[in-house]
């Protein structure tokens, strides 16, 4: 049951990655992204991070997604497609890419999972009361600095959308 | 078998929910307005109109399905579906009393906002889709809308969650064994009703639809069943915005004499009619007045609600 459920959501997915890259059209590749987020987020639910799957769907698919949306509707790409970007970003982004996938090849290749699997297995994760919790609870101690920091990279972002969007407004 | 049982339940609770319950809130609408107008209402199909929600979903399923020329037809088609499958998504993790529920989750609070943040993918595609300009204002300022009061929901949210240290609905509900949220959260509770109107469009927040500026807004192109759609989106968004407010702040299905589902919907239904009040009764907000609310009180006053509530768990409990 769970193998078939897997299979359909991989599916899905990688129909659904595919259909990002490959239409012309902005918006429907900004929905086939929302049907990725869904998909990876039921794999999530499969093998029991229920959190990340609902995080997922809550800051990619309910803000991230719906603020392109926003951007793409109120320029209008009606008229431009994919089409109109030169050859020279069009190598740069292919480029881009593939560095980053060899990236995270490389990176999932070195990656040590003992450490990880011996303290939170799925069953201990239940006997402490939820993923919720867990998470938590390592997040504001052991890492409680490098969440520090990124928040405070955010803050600084922040400040500084407020400070283009001003200096824009006084023009 | 269990499965089985577990899906004629779901089913059984999902067409009661939107047969019954969405299509008499419209009909309530329709008469607590009219006679708060000093007019009746629907009044002659059935004894007092008792039968007008049936008569109206029937005509607008026999209608003509107008698709414009200029349209982009597949979003054109999925924005509707888009609208009204997180509504419905919704309804599975609501706990109407302590055994009637069709999925206990952990996470059941995020769930929630999770699915009701998607309501906008509806509302902000088919205004696009139908290539017209009133439909894209109304989804502009719809997706503005939404983002800008969906952070006070969700902070405002976070306090009984706290509270009850669980993002459980069930346990949320048991832990207001003894009092309702309502009564240490009341700044909460407030933040929350304005957020839940304004993310369902409704007045004095239904600047996406505003009828004497946009025509009928975001779904102006729109009519027959699609339409029917998104009616029927809004009103069980409506429900599930009420049915939180319900768990979340009035102690869910608790209450003396009767048992837990009667209680759920009498504190549902109230809210709802809370809704339809305020519909009857303030007029619409301009679009800067609007923005200004979310960002410039709501939000400051959910954050400091939220420290305050926090400090409060610290020293009392």
């Amino acid at each position: 049951m769970k193998q078939v459920v897997f299979f359909i959501l991989s599916i899905i997915s990688i129909f659904s990655a595919l259909m990002v890259i490959s239409r012309k059209n902005v918006v429907h590749s900004a929905l086939s992204l929302v049907l990725l987020f869904f998909s990876t987020s039921g794999l999530f639910v499969l093998i029991g991070a229920e959190l990340v799957a609902a995080l997922q769907i809550f800051l990619y698919a309910g803000a991230i997604i719906v603020i392109y949306l926003f951007v793409i509707m109120m320029i209008d790409l009606r008229k431009g497609t994919t089409d109109d970007i030169g050859t020279m970003p069009k190598m740069f982004i292919v480029g881009a890419g593939v560095l980053f996938f060899a990236e995270i090849i490389y990176l999932l290749s070195k990656a040590n999972y003992s450490g990880i699997k011996d303290i939170y297995s799925g069953e201990k994760i239940k006997e402490l009361g939820g993923m919720t919790g867990v998470l938590a609870k390592i997040m504001y101690t052991k890492y409680l600095y490098p969440f520090e920091i990124v928040s405070l990279i955010l803050l600084i972002a922040m400040i500084g959308a407020i400070v283009l969007a001003k200096r824009a407004d006084k023009k | 078998m269990a499965l089985l049982l577990l899906i004629l339940e779901s089913l059984l609770i999902f067409v009661f929910i939107l047969l019954f319950c969405v299509a008499y809130i419209i009909l309530a609408e329709r008469k607590i307005l009219g006679h708060m107008q000093g007019r009746f209402g629907p009044m002659h199909t059935g004894w007092h109109g008792m039968l007008q929600p049936i008569a109206d979903i029937l005509k607008c399923l026999i209608k003509e399905n107008i698709m414009p020329t200029a349209a982009d037809k597949i979003v054109f088609i999925l924005a509707p579906v888009m609208s009204i499958l997180p509504a419905i998504m919704c309804l599975a993790v609501i706990p109407f009393s302590k055994n009637i529920y069709a999925a206990d989750l952990n996470i059941g609070v995020l769930y929630l906002l999770a699915l009701g943040s998607l309501g906008v993918y509806g509302v902000a595609t088919c205004g696009w889709a139908g290539n017209s300009k009133y439909g894209l204002l109304g989804s502009i300022r719809s997706t503005a809308q939404l983002i800008s009061y969906e952070v006070p929901m969700g902070l405002a949210v976070l306090g009984p969650v706290m509270m009850a240290r669980s993002l459980n609905l069930i346990k949320i509900v048991e832990a207001q064994k003894s009092f309702w949220y309502i009564l240490i959260q009341p700044v909460g509770f407030f933040i929350f009703v304005v957020c839940s109107a304004a993310e369902t469009n409704r007045i004095p927040f239904d600047l996406p639809e505003a009828e004497t500026e946009l025509v009928a807004g975001f779904h102006v192109e729109y009519s027959g069943f699609k339409f029917v759609a998104f009616f029927l989106a809004e009103y069980m968004h409506m429900f599930v915005t009420s049915a939180m407010a319900a768990i979340l702040f009035l102690g869910g299905w608790k209450g003396p004499f009767f048992p837990g589902p009667i209680w759920f919907m009498i504190k549902v239904y109230s809210f709802l009619v809370l809704y339809i009040w305020a519909r009857g009764t303030f007029p619409r907000y301009r679009y800067d007045q609007l923005m200004q609310l979310g960002w410039k009180f709501l939000l400051p006053l959910s954050l400091a609600n939220l420290v305050l509530t926090s400090i409060g768990i610290v020293i009392f409990g």
